[in-house]
């Protein structure tokens, strides 16, 4: 029993030491831009299908959005779900597996993609659809790997007017 | 009960269920079945069918615009009464009245990260012209995962059908053909850059389409919807979409 413990032990260090893999989103305000960025000590896997657009025009699979209005409330659509994912209104997401790994000490760099996707379709089922009363929003991630789920959230970051025309 | 208009219907027979599930009927208070022409004027019509002609003059091709021109010089009666009875409908029903599908292969378990959990029981579903289509039951009381667009548009609401599956069998269907002169009840194609099958909606008023849109819920006055309405060029509003309508044969 006392081996037994220890092994577990062992395997919850390795877990750890898996786990210090990082995601971050940068992101470029003049050109209205975003990418992940994954850094890791230790090979990880992910599955690049989550990181890939399911069609033109919308977010990364698991990019969302954080949106509040100019009173500081949530605009959020009908499931109450304070994130809005655009890759939701994909028809094309039965989860897949595209295994990517990455080798340690190196770094995956996301192409860019552009901001206003990350609201498509958010305006057509808003609890606030008025998007001139919308004011800021974070950048979220979760990735899975097979280490553990990444996680990343950007700073507050204020809506263009281009994009509260267009959305 | 909720039809796409919105309309929140009272009470439970199957006349009534029948009525608040499809576009521009609607169930009074007092449990009455009324026709709603598709401009919004109650028509009173009390279930009596109208066999009129629907047939327009459209020789102007598919842009939105011109549709909702030519649509607009039908009389609201017309078009209410093609939607009842032109919506498409390509699903082979068995003895019970419903679609017949037929599950294949273990539950698909959803990723819940962004619409919560849900089961999905694979399988395919039996085709009016004898095709087969795959399409995922949602088994989970998860609305999210009850049906996408194209499970709107010719799943009957019920169905999760992806974008590949319906892409394919327009390649192959004899059910369906594809028209210039679109009319109510109309299956509206999205086709990106590329010519893929990305969305689908009904025309359900002139220059407009009721959706859905994958896990997307609305909000309406009414409490969370499935289906939305939009004017057509919204439906799927990025730089490179075609669009392309699609009528019975």
């Amino acid at each position: 029993m006392r081996i037994l413990n220890w092994m577990i032990g062992v395997i919850a260090m390795l877990s750890s030491c898996a786990s210090n893999a990082s995601i971050s989103i940068e992101v470029n305000a003049n050109k209205q831009q975003y990418r992940l960025v994954i850094t890791t000590p230790k090979s990880v896997e992910i599955n690049l299908w989550e990181l890939e657009k399911p069609t033109a025009g919308l977010a990364p699979r698991k990019v969302f959005v954080v949106v509040k209005d100019v009173v500081n409330n949530s605009v959020h659509c009908g499931d109450n779900s304070e994130l809005y994912f655009s890759s939701s209104k994909s028809s094309d997401i039965i989860g897949r597996t595209k295994a990517l790994l990455i080798q340690s000490d190196t770094t995956y760099e996301s192409q860019w993609f552009e901001i206003r996707e990350l609201f498509t379709g958010l305006k057509q089922c808003a609890n606030e659809k008025d998007s001139s009363r919308w004011s800021k929003f974070q950048i979220g991630v979760e990735l899975n790997t097979n280490s553990g789920v990444l996680k990343s959230v950007s700073d507050w970051l204020e809506i263009t007017s281009d994009i509260k025309e267009r959305h | 009960m909720t039809d796409p208009t919105g309309f929140v219907a009272m009470g439970d027979s199957a006349a009534q269920w029948n009525c608040a599930t499809r576009v521009g009927c609607q169930v009074g208070e007092d449990g009455s079945i009324n026709r709603v022409n598709l401009w919004g004027e109650g028509s009173n019509s009390n279930e009596q069918n109208q066999n009129q002609s629907t047939e327009k003059s459209n020789t102007s091709g598919v842009k939105p615009n011109s549709i909702a021109n030519v649509a607009n010089t039908n009389n609201a009666q017309t078009a209410s009464t093609a939607l009842e009875n032109e919506k498409i409908d390509v699903l082979a029903k068995g003895p019970d009245g419903k679609p017949v599908f037929k599950g294949i292969g273990g539950l698909v378990s959803v990723d819940p990260s962004r619409a919560g959990p849900a089961d999905l029981q694979p399988g395919q579903l039996q085709m009016i012209d004898g095709s087969k289509m795959m399409a995922y039951k949602n088994l989970s009381k998860n609305m999210a995962w009850d049906y996408d667009c194209h499970g709107y548009s010719v799943g009957e609401s019920s169905y999760w059908i992806n974008n590949d599956d319906l892409h394919d069998w327009l390649d192959h269907t004899n059910s369906l053909v594809k028209s210039t002169s679109p009319e109510i009840g109309s299956l509206v194609v999205y086709r990106d850059s590329d010519g893929k099958v990305v969305h689908s909606a009904i025309l359900t008023e002139p220059g407009k389409v009721t959706m859905a849109a994958g896990t997307v819920i609305y909000t309406t006055p009414h409490g969370p919807s499935k289906t939305t309405t939009v004017p057509v060029a919204d439906g799927w509003p990025e730089p490179g979409t075609t669009i392309e309508y699609w009528r019975m044969k």
